[in-house]
């Protein structure tokens, strides 16, 4: 078992606990009043009110509960790498359907980023260049950088100025053609 | 709830930029999981499309050869890139750009199947419905016996004739 699910047993130990005391409590008082006065019908309510709510809460936890142990189980695969993993049945209504449906966007996000990435480094290394968004711009820089270094004729120092300066955005162009854009990839692919 | 019994109507609904839809399916098309946005475009509830085949969402605008070619490429192992026009449960419709992907275990055997659909380039979207429109009646005149070769095969003329690859034909209409 792990760590996570045995924080999530606990709690839902501890809620537990908490429901059946208050229901242990308010049936024990209604029935030492039933036995005083039998016939006192408020009584009798309050014991099925007690009783009937005892239930919808105990329902209602194990609702809740089933879906935090789901968390606890696709969080647990997830911190081992194991992105897969989905929570599903999500009820309509909760405190943490909000927090399922976060977590599986993430996963989704994160998952979407693995598998795109797999597929561009795979091209890239079958010769497949198709995933730089634009080569005539890197082009274009390529030969601005070339130039400025050529017709630079200064010394060392002052060479860095001159001839360097052009190149940055070169290899920021340089960057951007061997990694591909955030978001969409396909988006920027042929130009 | 049947595909079949849903009644295509002239309403579109269209993806924003940053919308996401994922679904993964089993090795038969069954839907194990499909997140919000999915939901919200479908008008499909969690219980309604869980355990059902992914073709629930699929509009009688969609030529069959462009699921037949998406099968082949995923069952290989293989990534495909498709614009698919899907049905809602009100009769409407959205486009989107699929992006389908094998899910494999540690030894290479395919699980499952992961989509992610963004929204597609509404430039392309002209071009690609025109096709469509194109390979539907080839279907429709070939009858249904010889409907997904016939427009494959008038896919593929279209193709050569052009000279690129189904992928890369695709990847440029993205980027129109």
């Amino acid at each position: 078992m792990s760590d996570s699910s045995s924080t999530s047993s606990r709690f839902e130990l501890g809620h537990a606990a908490a429901l059946l005391l208050v229901a242990v409590l308010g049936s024990a008082m209604a029935v030492r009043g039933l036995l005083a006065h039998p016939k006192d019908l408020s009584l009798w309510v309050g014991l099925v009110l007690v009783l009937g709510l005892t239930l919808w809460g105990w329902l209602d936890l194990r609702k809740e509960q089933h879906l935090l142990s789901r968390i606890d189980e696709v969080l647990d695969a997830a911190s081992k790498g194991e992105l897969e993993p989905r929570i599903t049945q999500i009820p309509e209504q909760g405190r943490l359907v909000e927090a399922a449906w976060r977590l599986n966007e993430t996963l989704d996000q994160i998952e979407a980023v693995f598998r795109e990435s797999i597929t561009v480094v795979t091209r890239i290394g079958e010769g497949d260049l198709a995933a730089s968004p634009k080569p005539r711009v890197c082009m274009a820089s390529t030969r601005k950088c070339w130039c400025a270094w050529l017709r630079c004729n200064k010394t060392w120092p002052a060479r860095w100025t001159c001839s360097v300066r052009p190149c940055v955005p070169w290899l920021r162009e340089i960057f951007r053609c061997v990694s591909p854009p955030r978001g969409s990839r396909v988006s920027t692919w042929p130009s | 709830m049947a595909r079949q019994t849903i009644q295509p109507i002239d309403k579109e609904r269209v993806m924003r930029d940053g919308d996401f839809i994922v679904s993964k399916t089993d090795l038969k098309g069954r839907i194990t999981y499909a997140n919000k946005i999915f939901k919200e475009f479908s008008g499909f509830t969690e219980n309604e499309f869980l355990g059902k085949q992914h073709n629930l969402v699929r509009h009688p605008d969609m030529p069959r050869c462009v699921f037949k070619l998406l099968w082949e490429h995923i069952q290989n192992g293989q990534e495909i890139f498709a614009f698919v026009k899907n049905i809602c449960k009100d009769g409407g419709y959205y486009w989107v750009w699929a992006n389908v992907t094998p899910s494999m275990d540690a030894q290479g055997n395919v699980l499952g199947y992961y989509s992610v659909r963004r929204k597609p380039n509404p430039k392309a979207i002209p071009h690609v419905a025109a096709l469509y429109r194109q390979l539907l009646q080839i279907e429709q005149t070939a009858g249904s016996r010889d409907a997904i070769e016939a427009s494959r095969a008038h896919l593929l003329q279209l193709l050569n004739q052009q000279g690129v690859s189904y992928e890369r034909f695709i990847l440029d209409l993205q980027s129109l």
